[in-house]
Protein backbone atom coordinates (compact mmCIF):
# COMPACT_ATOMS: atom_id res chain seq x y z
CA UNK A 1 0.00 0.00 0.00
CA UNK A 2 3.28 1.97 0.45
CA UNK A 3 3.50 3.75 -2.97
CA UNK A 4 3.64 7.30 -4.44
CA UNK A 5 0.63 9.15 -4.78
CA UNK A 6 -0.84 12.22 -6.06
CA UNK A 7 -3.40 14.41 -4.53
CA UNK A 8 -6.08 13.06 -6.37
CA UNK A 9 -5.62 9.57 -4.60
CA UNK A 10 -4.82 11.51 -1.37
CA UNK A 11 -8.89 12.96 -1.81
CA UNK A 12 -10.14 9.65 -2.76
CA UNK A 13 -8.51 7.85 0.13
CA UNK A 14 -9.89 10.62 2.44
CA UNK A 15 -13.15 10.66 0.87
CA UNK A 16 -13.30 6.21 0.82
CA UNK A 17 -12.59 6.39 4.67
CA UNK A 18 -14.15 9.34 5.99
CA UNK A 19 -17.37 7.14 4.72
CA UNK A 20 -16.61 3.85 5.68
CA UNK A 21 -15.79 5.05 9.41
CA UNK A 22 -19.58 7.02 8.97
CA UNK A 23 -22.03 5.90 11.83
CA UNK A 24 -24.07 3.32 10.55
CA UNK A 25 -26.98 1.78 13.04
CA UNK A 26 -26.91 -1.69 13.41
CA UNK A 27 -29.29 -4.36 14.06
CA UNK A 28 -28.97 -4.24 17.36
CA UNK A 29 -30.11 -0.91 17.51
CA UNK A 30 -33.51 -1.72 16.08
CA UNK A 31 -34.01 -4.73 18.49
CA UNK A 32 -32.99 -2.83 21.12
CA UNK A 33 -36.08 -0.08 20.66
CA UNK A 34 -38.45 -2.91 19.53
CA UNK A 35 -38.17 -5.04 22.64
CA UNK A 36 -38.75 -2.09 24.81
CA UNK A 37 -41.72 -1.13 22.87
CA UNK A 38 -42.68 -4.91 23.72
CA UNK A 39 -41.90 -4.94 27.14
CA UNK A 40 -43.59 -1.61 28.20
CA UNK A 41 -46.53 -2.00 26.25
CA UNK A 42 -47.38 -5.89 28.45
CA UNK A 43 -46.23 -4.49 31.34
CA UNK A 44 -48.89 -1.62 30.70
CA UNK A 45 -51.16 -3.91 29.79
CA UNK A 46 -50.60 -6.41 32.70
CA UNK A 47 -50.52 -3.62 35.15
CA UNK A 48 -54.09 -2.45 33.70
CA UNK A 49 -55.57 -5.99 33.49
CA UNK A 50 -54.15 -6.99 37.43
CA UNK A 51 -55.49 -4.00 38.54
CA UNK A 52 -58.38 -3.17 36.52
CA UNK A 53 -60.02 -6.72 36.27
CA UNK A 54 -57.96 -8.89 38.47
CA UNK A 55 -57.93 -5.99 41.43
CA UNK A 56 -54.85 -7.94 42.76
CA UNK A 57 -52.76 -5.22 44.90
CA UNK A 58 -49.70 -6.55 43.41
CA UNK A 59 -50.65 -4.81 40.12
CA UNK A 60 -47.85 -2.88 39.98
CA UNK A 61 -45.42 -6.01 39.91
CA UNK A 62 -45.87 -5.75 35.88
CA UNK A 63 -43.02 -3.41 35.90
CA UNK A 64 -40.54 -6.02 37.27
CA UNK A 65 -40.22 -6.64 33.14
CA UNK A 66 -38.12 -4.11 33.03
CA UNK A 67 -35.40 -5.54 34.96
CA UNK A 68 -35.68 -7.92 31.89
CA UNK A 69 -35.19 -4.90 29.54
CA UNK A 70 -32.08 -3.48 31.20
CA UNK A 71 -30.81 -7.05 31.68
CA UNK A 72 -31.15 -7.63 27.79
CA UNK A 73 -30.33 -4.27 26.84
CA UNK A 74 -26.58 -4.69 28.31
CA UNK A 75 -26.30 -8.06 26.71
CA UNK A 76 -26.80 -6.69 23.41
CA UNK A 77 -25.23 -3.59 23.35
CA UNK A 78 -22.42 -5.69 24.70
CA UNK A 79 -22.37 -8.21 21.60
CA UNK A 80 -22.53 -4.66 19.14
CA UNK A 81 -19.59 -2.94 20.94
CA UNK A 82 -17.69 -5.92 19.80
CA UNK A 83 -19.28 -5.98 15.93
CA UNK A 84 -18.48 -2.31 15.11
CA UNK A 85 -14.79 -2.50 17.13
CA UNK A 86 -15.60 1.42 16.33
CA UNK A 87 -16.70 3.76 18.87
CA UNK A 88 -18.57 6.90 16.55
CA UNK A 89 -19.11 10.34 18.31
CA UNK A 90 -22.63 9.26 17.19
CA UNK A 91 -22.65 5.99 19.32
CA UNK A 92 -21.24 8.40 22.36
CA UNK A 93 -24.16 10.72 22.08
CA UNK A 94 -26.57 8.42 22.01
CA UNK A 95 -25.71 6.36 24.93
CA UNK A 96 -25.46 9.90 26.65
CA UNK A 97 -29.14 10.65 25.60
CA UNK A 98 -30.29 7.23 27.36
CA UNK A 99 -28.18 7.80 30.10
CA UNK A 100 -30.39 11.47 31.08
CA UNK A 101 -33.10 9.26 30.48
CA UNK A 102 -32.59 6.81 32.80
CA UNK A 103 -31.03 9.50 35.66
CA UNK A 104 -34.04 11.79 35.25
CA UNK A 105 -36.47 8.89 35.35
CA UNK A 106 -34.96 7.73 38.34
CA UNK A 107 -35.33 11.42 39.80
CA UNK A 108 -38.76 11.08 38.99
CA UNK A 109 -39.52 7.68 40.21
CA UNK A 110 -38.01 8.71 43.80
CA UNK A 111 -38.99 12.39 43.92
CA UNK A 112 -42.47 11.96 42.52
CA UNK A 113 -43.20 8.17 43.01
CA UNK A 114 -44.88 6.10 40.51
CA UNK A 115 -48.51 6.34 42.38
CA UNK A 116 -48.37 10.36 41.61
CA UNK A 117 -51.36 10.88 38.96
CA UNK A 118 -48.69 12.73 36.89
CA UNK A 119 -46.30 10.20 36.70
CA UNK A 120 -46.94 7.92 33.48
CA UNK A 121 -47.38 11.12 31.65
CA UNK A 122 -44.11 12.72 32.67
CA UNK A 123 -42.21 9.40 31.74
CA UNK A 124 -44.03 9.25 28.58
CA UNK A 125 -42.75 13.02 27.77
CA UNK A 126 -39.41 12.06 28.81
CA UNK A 127 -39.25 8.83 26.16
CA UNK A 128 -40.54 11.02 23.52
CA UNK A 129 -37.57 13.57 23.79
CA UNK A 130 -34.83 10.38 24.03
CA UNK A 131 -36.79 9.25 20.70
CA UNK A 132 -36.60 12.72 18.90
CA UNK A 133 -33.04 12.93 19.77
CA UNK A 134 -31.91 9.48 18.81
CA UNK A 135 -33.89 9.98 16.05
CA UNK A 136 -32.40 13.12 14.71
CA UNK A 137 -29.00 11.60 15.89
CA UNK A 138 -29.14 8.74 13.57
CA UNK A 139 -31.25 10.82 10.64
CA UNK A 140 -34.09 8.08 10.59
CA UNK A 141 -37.61 9.87 10.43
CA UNK A 142 -39.44 7.08 12.06
CA UNK A 143 -38.18 7.56 15.26
CA UNK A 144 -39.04 11.10 15.66
CA UNK A 145 -42.26 10.48 14.63
CA UNK A 146 -42.14 7.66 17.40
CA UNK A 147 -40.97 10.71 19.70
CA UNK A 148 -43.98 12.89 18.74
CA UNK A 149 -46.46 9.46 19.05
CA UNK A 150 -45.45 9.40 22.65
CA UNK A 151 -45.48 13.16 23.28
CA UNK A 152 -49.16 13.06 22.15
CA UNK A 153 -49.72 10.15 24.07
CA UNK A 154 -48.40 12.23 26.97
CA UNK A 155 -50.76 15.35 26.65
CA UNK A 156 -53.59 12.81 26.75
CA UNK A 157 -52.47 11.01 29.83
CA UNK A 158 -52.32 14.06 32.05
CA UNK A 159 -56.08 14.49 31.57
CA UNK A 160 -56.88 10.62 32.71
CA UNK A 161 -57.09 8.58 35.13
CA UNK A 162 -54.00 6.28 36.15
CA UNK A 163 -56.01 3.42 35.17
CA UNK A 164 -56.48 4.89 31.35
CA UNK A 165 -52.92 6.13 31.34
CA UNK A 166 -51.87 2.75 31.34
CA UNK A 167 -53.69 2.11 28.06
CA UNK A 168 -52.54 5.13 26.56
CA UNK A 169 -48.99 4.24 27.26
CA UNK A 170 -49.47 0.80 25.38
CA UNK A 171 -50.69 2.59 22.45
CA UNK A 172 -48.08 5.17 22.50
CA UNK A 173 -45.48 2.70 22.58
CA UNK A 174 -46.70 0.71 19.78
CA UNK A 175 -46.06 3.76 17.53
CA UNK A 176 -43.32 5.51 19.39
CA UNK A 177 -41.03 2.47 19.68
CA UNK A 178 -42.42 -0.92 18.18
CA UNK A 179 -43.24 0.16 14.88
CA UNK A 180 -39.77 2.71 14.67
CA UNK A 181 -38.10 -0.22 15.87
CA UNK A 182 -39.17 -2.49 13.54
CA UNK A 183 -38.74 -0.19 10.52
CA UNK A 184 -34.74 0.50 11.52
CA UNK A 185 -34.52 -3.59 12.52
CA UNK A 186 -35.75 -3.90 8.45
CA UNK A 187 -33.13 -1.30 7.18
CA UNK A 188 -30.59 -2.57 9.09
CA UNK A 189 -31.21 -6.36 7.41
CA UNK A 190 -31.39 -4.74 4.10
CA UNK A 191 -27.76 -3.14 3.91
CA UNK A 192 -26.61 -5.89 6.26
CA UNK A 193 -25.03 -2.93 8.93
CA UNK B 1 3.28 29.19 -3.58
CA UNK B 2 2.09 25.73 -2.52
CA UNK B 3 2.92 24.54 1.28
CA UNK B 4 4.84 21.29 1.29
CA UNK B 5 2.31 17.76 2.09
CA UNK B 6 3.23 16.93 5.43
CA UNK B 7 5.26 13.70 4.59
CA UNK B 8 4.08 11.36 7.29
CA UNK B 9 0.63 12.15 5.99
CA UNK B 10 1.48 11.83 2.31
CA UNK B 11 1.12 8.07 2.30
CA UNK B 12 -1.77 5.72 1.14
CA UNK B 13 -2.10 3.82 4.02
CA UNK B 14 -1.09 6.60 7.00
CA UNK B 15 -3.57 8.62 5.12
CA UNK B 16 -6.15 6.16 5.21
CA UNK B 17 -5.46 5.53 9.02
CA UNK B 18 -5.62 9.26 10.02
CA UNK B 19 -8.88 9.52 7.52
CA UNK B 20 -10.83 6.54 9.46
CA UNK B 21 -9.79 8.48 13.01
CA UNK B 22 -10.26 11.59 12.65
CA UNK B 23 -14.56 10.87 12.42
CA UNK B 24 -14.03 8.71 15.42
CA UNK B 25 -13.38 8.55 19.40
CA UNK B 26 -12.19 5.45 18.60
CA UNK B 27 -11.32 2.62 16.65
CA UNK B 28 -9.64 -1.54 16.97
CA UNK B 29 -6.55 -2.42 15.46
CA UNK B 30 -9.01 -4.84 13.16
CA UNK B 31 -11.10 -2.12 12.33
CA UNK B 32 -8.53 -0.20 10.89
CA UNK B 33 -6.80 -3.44 9.18
CA UNK B 34 -10.51 -4.15 7.72
CA UNK B 35 -11.10 -0.93 6.27
CA UNK B 36 -7.64 -0.22 5.00
CA UNK B 37 -6.95 -3.54 3.50
CA UNK B 38 -3.15 -3.53 4.87
CA UNK B 39 -1.55 -6.37 6.14
CA UNK B 40 -1.06 -6.49 10.37
CA UNK B 41 2.58 -6.00 10.20
CA UNK B 42 2.47 -3.25 7.98
CA UNK B 43 0.10 -1.69 9.45
CA UNK B 44 1.37 -1.63 12.89
CA UNK B 45 4.62 0.05 11.50
CA UNK B 46 2.71 2.64 10.22
CA UNK B 47 0.64 3.11 13.35
CA UNK B 48 4.03 3.17 14.97
CA UNK B 49 5.07 6.13 12.71
CA UNK B 50 1.69 7.93 13.41
CA UNK B 51 2.05 7.43 17.13
CA UNK B 52 5.71 8.95 17.37
CA UNK B 53 4.86 12.31 15.73
CA UNK B 54 1.83 12.01 18.61
CA UNK B 55 -0.52 12.47 15.82
CA UNK B 56 -2.35 9.25 17.57
CA UNK B 57 -2.49 7.26 20.60
CA UNK B 58 -2.07 3.29 20.83
CA UNK B 59 -4.16 1.62 23.65
CA UNK B 60 -2.90 -1.98 24.45
CA UNK B 61 -5.64 -3.59 26.64
CA UNK B 62 -7.60 -6.65 26.93
CA UNK B 63 -11.29 -7.91 26.17
CA UNK B 64 -12.42 -10.53 28.19
CA UNK B 65 -8.91 -11.91 28.50
CA UNK B 66 -7.88 -11.30 24.61
CA UNK B 67 -5.18 -8.50 23.69
CA UNK B 68 -7.27 -5.43 22.25
CA UNK B 69 -5.43 -2.23 20.62
CA UNK B 70 -7.37 0.67 20.36
CA UNK B 71 -6.56 3.82 18.54
CA UNK B 72 -7.46 7.40 18.61
CA UNK B 73 -6.32 10.41 16.55
CA UNK B 74 -4.66 13.22 19.18
CA UNK B 75 -5.47 17.10 18.96
CA UNK B 76 -1.83 17.89 17.34
CA UNK B 77 -3.37 14.81 15.09
CA UNK B 78 -6.30 16.69 13.77
CA UNK B 79 -4.52 19.47 13.39
CA UNK B 80 -1.91 17.86 11.25
CA UNK B 81 -4.79 16.31 9.22
CA UNK B 82 -6.52 19.49 8.85
CA UNK B 83 -3.47 21.40 7.84
CA UNK B 84 -2.97 18.20 4.88
CA UNK B 85 -6.35 18.62 3.87
CA UNK B 86 -5.95 22.81 3.79
CA UNK B 87 -2.33 22.42 1.65
CA UNK B 88 -4.15 20.25 -0.85
CA UNK B 89 -7.15 22.51 -1.37
CA UNK B 90 -4.40 24.67 -2.85
CA UNK B 91 -3.52 21.98 -5.22
CA UNK B 92 -7.01 21.07 -6.39
CA UNK B 93 -7.64 25.19 -6.59
CA UNK B 94 -4.53 25.36 -9.05
CA UNK B 95 -6.48 22.92 -11.71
Amino acid sequence: MEKEFNYKDSLQVIEGMIAQAKYRPGKTDGIITLMWGYLVMTAALLHWFLQVVMKVDYAPAAWFLMLVGAVATGVFKRKAEREKRVKTYVDTLIAQVWLAFVISFGVLFFAMQPTHVNFLPTVMLLYGGGMWVHGSLIKFKPYRAGAVACWLGSALAFFLVPEHQLLVLAGAVVFGYIVPGHLLYAKTSQSDV
Amino acid sequence: MFDNLDPLLHSQLRLAVMSLLIGVEEAEFNFLKEKTGATAGNLSVQLRKLADAKYLIIEKTYRDNYPLTLCRITPAGVAAFEKYVDTLKQYIGQD
